[in-house]
């Protein structure tokens, strides 16, 4: 009878320890998406909800963002918007590719627009889903990105190209602006 | 001095324990590191995400390896990539040899060819070309047709190179491309990597 009760009891522990082992399988794969999202947010810029312009990829400035791509400049945003509305605005290159891409906090891809849906200029307020904030009441829907987490980045990508005078691109890049609106 | 009965189990079960979130953290992260998952597709030798699967509802395991790997995509309604390591016979890209990237302009509104080194990083070259584009690739006489030429040795002509790097990555952007490129992606619309010496 005891020597059953062992066995059982000794099965259970074992169980219990691959289930334990499955567990952190899955714990691990999901939260490396987090992980790779804070350590790069804390790599490139402390700072949230400001820009960073980051020049032509090269072998030399971009050693923390693996696959960069050279033809392109890039600008991000570390966007933190608890309780809070982000309004981005810009300008749009007319003659060559550009987009606005927002990743959550696991660092997958929610909304992107280029520049063939901007006229010129860009305006969007980014807020978190489900969010009943009043700074959103007389703002179209077209304009509002809703972020199914409080952080992220925004990431925006200009295709440097013969078409495009290269310094002109680079104002373009600057001339975008992040605003924290409070209530 | 003999630990008790209660002790030793008690030391057993901890040691479990520990063995079992060691074995849980260590096997997924040799999941994400073999860069496999149920999400690529195979064409030739080229992987890109499946028909059915994007970059942003993919399982977790390929969300993992995406955000270590290749962080920050686009989902495929802007962009497909494509990446390989081997040639097209299949045999992983030697850093040390010459190859011959043949393929065709793509129906897209950018695409480009990129190689990068073990780390997923632009390779440091004395030229400072990382990669070729619809731009600036110089095309055959039939205004289509490309040769791009993957080589640690200086080519004459849209020179890829590949000195320093232990590994090769190569991927290809195909930004906005046609319905017709994007509903017959297959091993002929592909470029083909030989080997050349």
């Amino acid at each position: 009878m005891s020597t059953t009760k062992n066995i059982t009891r000794k099965g259970i522990y074992g169980v219990a320890v691959v289930l334990l082992a499955v567990v952190f399988y899955y714990l691990t794969i999901w939260v490396t998406p987090y992980y790779v999202q804070n350590k790069i947010a804390s790599q490139r810029s402390p700072d949230v909800n400001t820009l960073r312009f980051a020049k032509r990829p090269s072998p030399e400035n971009n050693r923390v963002v693996p696959l960069p791509n050279p033809d392109f400049l890039y600008s991000s945003i570390n966007y933190d918007i608890k309780d809070s509305v982000l309004k981005i605005t810009g300008k749009v290159p007319d003659s060559t590719y550009w987009s606005i891409a927002a990743y959550q906090s696991n660092t997958t891809n929610f909304f992107v627009a280029n520049d063939s849906q901007a006229d010129g200029n860009f305006e969007y307020y980014l807020a978190e889903e489900g969010s009943t904030s009043a700074l959103l009441k007389d703002i179209p829907k077209e304009k509002i990105i809703y972020s199914p987490t409080a952080s992220g980045l925004i990431l925006f990508r200009y295709l440097i190209s013969k078409a495009y005078p290269f310094n002109t691109l680079v104002d373009l890049q600057h001339s975008v602006k992040a605003e924290k609106l409070a209530e | 001095m003999a630990l008790n009965t209660k002790t030793q189990k008690r030391i057993i079960l901890s040691l479990s324990v520990i063995a079992a979130i060691a074995a849980g953290i260590g096997s997924a992260v040799y999941s994400i590191r073999t860069w496999k998952n149920s999400s690529q597709d195979n064409i030739g030798n080229w992987q890109t995400i499946g028909k059915d699967k994007d970059v942003n509802n993919a399982d977790l395991l390929s969300i993992a390896q995406i955000s270590v790997y290749a962080t920050y995509p686009l989902t495929k309604k802007e962009v497909i990539y494509l990446n390989t390591s081997t040639d097209s016979d299949g045999n992983v890209i030697d850093p040390k040899s010459d190859y011959v990237i043949s393929g065709k302009k793509f129906d897209a509104r950018y695409w480009s060819i990129t190689a990068y080194d073990q780390d997923g990083f632009l390779i440091k070259n004395p030229v400072e070309k990382y990669s070729y584009n619809f731009e600036d690739v110089k095309y055959e006489k039939d205004s289509t047709s490309y040769k791009i030429n993957l080589s640690a040795v200086k080519k004459d002509s849209n020179w890829l190179p590949t000195a320093g790097a232990q590994k090769i990555g190569l991927v290809i952007r195909l930004y906005q491309p046609s319905d017709e490129l994007r509903n017959n992606l297959n091993k002929e619309s592909l470029p083909i990597i030989q080997k050349v010496k």
